[in-house]
């Protein structure tokens, strides 16, 4: 909650957040027609959630430590639930910016969403991945002078599976593939996010400390 | 350097602490900062004293695990038992001016968040009985990024006894403080050397006087 009432308050990730993501799909509907394929349509949303994911979640841990009350979290809480809460303060967050860019998507470029429930879980379930592994990349790289380049080199590698998985889904809520195929592509992205989060609570106390 | 000290206070019903630095050294990069400190020490009040940049703040951060030291070892019981490090927080408060609390809360957000991720279940009697007893009562839901210095540093030592800690850190506790402001801070290390260990780093000689042991760190500029 404290993340919550303080974001709310000053608005600094989720300006950030939300300037680019509306922004960029905004220009790609200006530029482009409609009626592209469904694979097109999926990556063109995962890449915008991605990146601002990356232009918004990385800098958390940042303030904390800019702000000098990250050794006062240090003190006072445990790291796992220092971990727990920057996760789910990413997820709000990502949530967020999902919902606009999905209600954008299918108004602004005529997405056709085949199943609605798929599509819903498929965009939990990565938002999951990417709030779990931001927490967890965002406290490694939050001392480091240079982070705002570095946090996009690490996070790119540890993306990438879930990314390709994430399009792999909501390529398949869009009607595309079979119905192996799909379910396929929703459980690699539902292991892939658990993991992420599992490995982010699991060391995050050595980052962090 | 070795230094120590026997514990010559009674505690009935309060824990105790003994702190003890063994061979502590530390080195930023190329730069030495401390050297092979040695102390024991129990309950009272310890004073780091030095000039700036002798390492009384890198000391106090090692003592609460906010930094590891390059040689040698920190040891804190309670009551006879060692303090394993990743529980060391529990028994410690900590107030330093590089150790802020969050700007976009006021001063009871921020000591019902801190109470909160301790673990604690103190209502807002206690929450404001602290704040009162800092002088801060009037301040109590001013954001904290808006409060003066001064003011700040009070929230900041509220927020380091919130828990009611047996070993208290206190870093330059009267830097921005005024008149009214000292004469706090002074009473509450005083009710907290009585009942626990209070460590207080400072460049002031004057400070240092009061105390029951005084660890002296020369500068390593």
């Amino acid at each position: 909650m404290k993340d919550v009432t303080c974001e709310l308050r000053s608005r600094r990730a989720l300006n950030a957040v939300m300037l680019f993501a509306v922004t960029s799909l905004t220009a790609v509907v200006f530029c482009v027609d409609r009626g592209w394929p469904d694979y097109v349509a999926a990556a063109l949303l995962w890449l915008v959630i991605y990146f601002s994911a990356v232009s918004g979640l990385s800098g958390s841990f940042a303030h904390e430590e800019d702000s000098r009350t990250a050794d006062a979290l240090r003190l006072a809480a445990l790291p796992e639930a220092v971990c727990a809460g920057k996760v789910l303060f990413n997820l709000a967050l990502l949530l967020c910016v999902v919902i606009v860019l999905a209600l954008l998507g299918i108004v602004m470029l005529g997405i056709d969403i085949a199943n609605w429930g798929r599509f819903a879980v498929v965009l939990l379930a990565g938002s999951v991945g990417l709030a779990s592994s931001s927490a967890l990349l965002g406290a490694m790289v939050s001392k480091s002078g240079v982070r705002t380049l570095l946090f996009p080199i690490i996070a790119f590698p540890i993306s990438l599976p879930l990314l390709i998985a994430a399009i792999k889904a909501v390529e398949s809520a869009l009607g595309s593939g079979g119905v192996v195929e799909n379910y396929a592509a929703v459980r690699v992205l539902i292991s892939y996010s658990g993991i992420l989060l599992v490995l982010s609570l699991v060391f995050f106390r050595f980052v962090w400390e | 350097m070795f230094y120590s000290m026997e514990n010559t206070r009674t505690s009935v019903g309060e824990r105790l602490i003994t702190l003890e630095l063994r061979g502590v050294s530390k080195s930023f990069g190329m730069r030495r900062v401390l050297s092979d400190v040695n102390l024991a020490f129990g309950e009272g009040l310890l004073a780091v004293f030095g000039p700036n940049g002798s390492g009384k703040t890198t000391l106090l951060r090692i003592i609460a695990g906010l930094c590891q030291p390059s040689f040698g070892k920190v040891l804190v019981s309670e009551d006879g038992v060692l303090v394993p490090d990743d529980r060391r927080r529990i028994i410690i408060g900590f107030a330093a001016p590089d150790i802020s609390l969050y700007d976009e809360m006021t001063i009871a957000e921020n000591l019902r968040f801190f109470a909160l991720v301790r673990g604690m279940l103190i209502g807002e009697s206690k929450i404001n009985q602290i704040i009162e007893r800092l002088g801060i009562g009037s301040h109590t839901h001013r954001m904290f990024g808006e409060l003066s210095s001064g003011m700040k540093q009070r929230a900041k030592l509220a927020s380091a006894v919130l828990h009611d800690p047996p070993l208290l850190l206190l870093d330059e506790p009267y830097s921005n403080m005024d008149e009214a402001g000292v004469e706090v801070v002074h009473s509450l290390i005083e009710e907290y050397r009585r009942k626990g260990t209070v460590v207080v780093a400072t460049s002031a000689v004057a400070e240092a006087e009061s105390a029951d042991m005084t660890l002296e760190l020369g500068a390593k500029m």
